[in-house]
């Protein structure tokens, strides 16, 4: 399952959600004001994740768009730009868009 | 066919998304396709009985509820997890569901062919 | 593959209209068709003919008119969350004395039976919203 993000996890409770039922096959997007939760010091549901077989992956321009370094984000994000999102939904079935 | 499942997770008063969203659920069992709805997280509120939105002026959306079961929607769910957050028992719901906890739900999104939430 | 999206967010309030956009350029270069884009909820102000942004800002009605003009992409905007919401189609609106020109360029309002037959025939359906 893909699961897309698009809400900062301080305003929304989606990402901590998907991540309590997530498994090895899933996959997390995070677009928009979630890619927030990508820093390694936002104490977002995220920073308890490294070792996980969750993948977790974070778009690029939205980072971009709001001062997010990759530099500055937890080791095991992966990272997207829209082609990657695109790759994403074409790879992945079903899809929750949680808002 | 295929399987579409709705995940609600708002309450049913104070705005329209919530009845709209039900609206594409029951064009969807319309159009024979097998829906489920799952209620969740603050969603469950729209399950409770004796709901007077007349009170702040707005038409009950209670009905759209009851309907499910004339639009041979049957498979109606409630995360067991947001109901106990919650303090509520199905017994103060105005439908009967299936109460269901969070993981197996989950098992259960993973066979649907689109998953809805809004 | 063939991907239909679906947009329940209002223009310049939230990101949504613009990810779904770039979502779709992306879509379009990586050889996907996009079966069409519904408009649902306060989506369907990303439909509205009279929105002028100032100039320094992208134009997010026209970007979607220029989408199907350039693309032929079915842009579908729900007629029931539209006349709640005072977006009438040209036809109703010279009936019941509403506005006639209310309606962008490329946009058609219908009944969700369009989103369905969306959701049947893609192999992918997308919601970008709020």
């Amino acid at each position: 399952m893909l699961y897309i993000i698009n809400k900062s996890h301080t305003d929304n409770l989606a990402l901590s959600k998907c991540l309590q039922t997530a498994s090895a096959t899933d996959v997390v997007l995070l677009i928009e004001h979630a890619v927030y939760a990508a820093l390694e010091l936002s104490q977002s549901p995220l920073t308890a994740m490294a070792g996980s077989a969750v993948t977790v992956y974070a778009l690029s321009p939205d980072m971009q768009a709001r001062g997010v370094q990759q530099a500055a984000c937890l080791d095991f994000i992966q990272y997207v730009d829209y082609a990657g999102f695109v790759e994403l939904v074409a790879a992945n079935q079903p899809i929750r868009s949680c808002f | 066919m295929k399987n579409i499942f709705f995940i609600i997770d708002k309450p049913l008063h104070g705005n329209i998304q919530t009845q709209e969203f039900i609206d594409i659920a029951l064009m969807a069992a319309a159009f024979d396709q097998r829906v489920l709805m799952l209620f969740e997280g603050d969603g469950v509120y729209a399950l409770l009985q004796q709901q007077t939105p007349e009170a702040i002026g707005l038409k009950n959306s209670s009905p759209l509820l009851k309907a499910l079961s004339v639009y041979d929607i049957n498979d109606v769910f409630v995360e067991a997890e947001s109901m106990r957050e919650r303090g509520l028992s199905s017994e103060q719901f105005v439908i009967e569901v299936n109460v269901c906890p969070r993981a197996e739900l989950k098992q259960q999104q993973e066979t649907a062919d689109q998953l809805f939430s809004f | 593959m063939k991907i239909s999206i679906q947009i329940n967010a209002s223009p310049y309030q939230h990101q949504a209209a613009d990810s779904a956009w770039h979502f779709i350029q992306a879509a379009l270069v990586a050889g996907h068709q996009i079966y069409r884009v519904f408009f649902y909820h306060d989506g369907i102000y990303n439909a509205l003919r009279d929105s002028r942004p100032p100039g320094d800002e992208r134009d997010i009605v026209k970007r979607w008119s220029a989408l199907q003009a350039e693309h032929g992409i079915d842009l579908v905007v729900c007629v029931s969350s539209a006349q709640r919401r005072g977006l009438l189609e040209q036809s109703v609106a010279r009936k019941v004395g509403g506005y006639e020109a209310a309606l962008a360029d490329g946009f058609r309002i219908a009944g969700l039976g369009l989103l369905m037959e969306a959701i049947i025939d893609a192999d992918r359906h997308i919601c970008f919203g709020s």
